[in-house]
């Protein structure tokens, strides 16, 4: 997790470029201790019937305290802006200008392609109760593989036919676990 | 102890019995390859299909169910960054960077040898000192066992790099986050704004897949696609050098393991997490640690090996589970109408040993198969990621369904991957958020019963206990040991200003 980042806690130069990442993730770590800390307040302290801790006592110390540090984190970046070991701070230790282990990349390509990935997981997860699993995740397998990736199309229908047979073996006939099946439910067909 | 042994390894070494513990070790391995399921819901799967069986061979297959998971969820944590379970995340640290390194084979082999020599030496105590543990598990209670849940949050330090205010407030969201669902004294539901889903709390699991599968997946599209790797032969193999390096990092890794899984709750999570502290703090070569070093596999999968079979020390003596796959496996010894408790070992030796020595007969398996196949299982990254990612998706996605049978599972994976992701471009450590959210609930647990048994007053209960006292100190040195050591060297060291 160390990245790149020089590890000289407290005495690395300020960088000239904008931290405003650091800025915003530390307010966000402000913002959900403070929303833990005040939701805190709609539980008991104590439980009532035998005086032991309740359940608002570890979100609330633990809801301040996050708060407190990450204003102390927030102090500290405006006061010196240091980058610290596990901070990188917005920098790009790896990337996207290529480096040993991965392919030169285009950025305008990286940044298209890495989009319409991150679109397409939601989108799936919505496909889901309406196709059910196994083939909203071979649809997702195939367009991965045929659309983004542009892969040859019996490359990219093995590895669907692939991931829908391998998963079907595995999860529905061997561990038994009730997948959603959307559509192809019998039950629906045969309530209809 | 000897005769208590041969009578073990007689019933162990049956054919039958030698059978199905190879069924269970494989099955296991599968069941840990998939991201989600997990040895506590494999065994759980799989118990139905063991009922018509003899006791004993139910329970051997179970147990090799367990152990095969333990491994196979290491596999796609070194080779993927894709955890099987919570215990193996550790394993993405180092053993992930090697594989990327182009040493996937060594990885796996030290992973699977270390697991091997741990199960070993663990088999060992087990049969020597598992009353002597059993004893000191029962002088554990609520105030000591928080005591320790408070030195594994204070591991979070060892997590944060150079930043410690950063890694304790992601340890402390962490927390946070585990506090969403039922309050366990109380049964008060929090932060579940009415949805019934929620009441089980935010499962780490699902979150552990997001935040490492396919954080580091969208990472890896961002960083342009990894090229597939091709190693030569001869990295394929342990060298001379692994050896020796790994060998102390596995004794280290086996001890902290085999304490920890004594203890009932504490779950070797906890143990493989403390392991790769201890490498960070006390290893000749903790500055590597973190870059893709031996000792950052081989010492938390020791642990993890150790501990789950130290786990039955309170399940087997005292008839408390010592994690969340042994109090399935306790559910499966009153199915087949064996109570564990003290007098198991004079009542059932023979079903006792029989266990314990077939963990020794189901690592030696796991070991035989995958020391062979772990250059074969290397070959995983020579295939392109354009069509390994989407493989990854698929097995994350179906795996975190099948943890509860929920959707629920499946959103948390996508929300919780977008943020692993940001993370990774921020450089932020994963650890310390993972941390806090296995650990959360656990020291909460602790905390209540303390509270509980000291009618509302927890400090005097810890300040009375001379074993919570040394665990809290041992925590403080761990907290203030590396800050005053930093004090020291900056006050010792010449400012610029003053170098001529």
């Amino acid at each position: 997790m160390s990245g790149s980042a020089p590890n000289t806690p407290g005495t690395a130069p300020a960088p000239d470029r904008s931290r405003w990442p650091m800025r915003v993730t530390h307010t966000v770590l402000a913002g959900v201790g403070t929303l833990f800390f005040l939701g805190s307040f709609a539980y008991p302290w104590i439980t009532e019937e035998d005086g032991t801790i309740g359940p608002a006592a570890l979100p609330r110390v633990a809801g301040s305290l996050l708060l407190v540090v990450a204003l102390a984190l927030l102090w500290r970046e405006e006061r010196s802006g240091t980058v610290l070991e596990g901070d990188g701070g917005g920098e790009e230790p790896d990337g996207p200008t290529g480096e040993e282990g991965h392919e030169a990349p285009d950025e305008y390509r990286v940044r298209r392609k890495l989009l319409v990935v991150a679109v397409s997981l939601p989108c799936t997860g919505l496909l889901i109760p309406f196709l059910g699993m196994l083939p909203a995740l071979a649809l997702l397998t195939l367009f991965l593989t045929l659309a983004v990736e542009r892969l040859r199309p019996w490359v990219a229908l093995t590895a669907s036919a692939g991931v829908l047979v391998v998963c079907y073996l595995l999860f529905v006939v061997l561990l038994r676990v009730p997948l959603p099946l959307g559509v192809f439910d019998p039950a629906l067909w045969g309530a209809a | 102890m000897i005769d208590n042994l041969v009578v073990g390894f007689g019933a162990a070494l049956t054919p039958e019995n030698l059978l199905w513990c190879f069924i269970g070790v494989l099955l296991g391995t599968v069941i840990g390859i998939l991201p989600g399921l997990g040895s506590a819901t494999g065994v759980a799967i799989l118990i139905p299909v063991t009922l018509t069986f003899d006791p004993l061979t139910a329970l051997i297959m179970l147990a090799g169910i367990y152990h095969g998971s333990q491994f196979g969820a290491t596999t796609t944590a070194i080779l993927v960054a894709t955890p099987g379970e919570a215990s193996s995340v550790v394993s993405t640290f180092d053993g992930y960077r090697m594989a990327r390194a182009g040493r996937a084979g060594p990885a796996l082999a030290i992973s699977a040898l270390g697991s091997f020599t741990a199960a070993f030496v663990a088999l060992v105590a087990l049969t020597t000192v598992a009353p002597f543990f059993a004893e000191i598990a029962l002088g554990f209670g609520p105030p000591e066992l928080l005591a320790v849940m408070f030195l594994g949050l204070c591991t979070i330090v060892v997590f944060s790099g150079g930043n410690l205010l950063l890694g304790a407030a992601l340890g402390l969201v962490g927390i946070l986050v585990s506090t969403v669902g039922v309050d366990v004294g109380s049964g008060t539901p929090r932060y579940t704004f009415d949805q019934v889903d929620l009441f089980g709390g935010l499962p780490y699991v699902e979150v552990m897949i997001g935040l490492f599968a396919i954080g580091e997946l969208l990472n890896q599209l961002h960083r342009g696609m990894a090229t597939p790797i091709r190693t030569r032969f001869r990295d394929l193999f342990l060298t001379k050098e692994d050896l020796r390096r790994a060998a102390p990092a596995t004794a280290r890794g086996t001890l902290v393991g085999f304490v920890l899984g004594c203890l009932p709750g504490a779950g070797t999570t906890l143990a493989s997490f403390m392991a790769y502290g201890a490498e960070k703090r006390f290893s000749r070569n903790r500055d590597r640690i973190g870059t893709g070093a031996i000792e950052g596999v081989v010492a938390p999968d020791a642990a993890t090996s150790s501990g789950s079979n130290a786990n039955f020390v309170p399940t087997l003596v005292l008839g408390v589970p010592g994690g969340a796959t042994t109090a399935v496996l306790l559910g499966a010894f009153l199915v087949y109408g064996i109570q564990p408790g003290p007098l198991l070992f004079e009542n059932q030796p023979t079903l006792v040993w029989g266990l314990l020595a077939s963990f020794f007969v189901g690592n030696a398996i796991l070991l035989l198969l995958n020391l062979p196949l772990a250059p074969v299982f290397a070959q995983l990254l020579r295939v392109r990621y354009s069509i390994l990612y989407p493989l990854i998706i698929v097995t994350s996605l179906v795996g975190a369904y099948s943890v509860k049978n929920s959707m629920l599972s499946v959103w948390i994976v996508i929300v919780f991957g977008f943020v692993g992701y940001a993370m990774k471009r921020l450089n932020l450590p994963v650890a310390p958020l993972v941390l806090g959210l296995v650990i959360g609930p656990l020291f909460e647990t602790a905390l209540v019963q303390t509270s509980a048994l000291g009618e509302g007053a927890v400090l005097p209960l810890l300040a009375s206990s001379g074993t919570a006292l040394a665990i809290l100190g041992l925590a403080l040195l761990l907290v203030l040991g590396p800050l005053v050591v930093r004090l020291v060297r900056t006050r010792t060291l010449p400012t610029p200003e003053r170098q001529p």
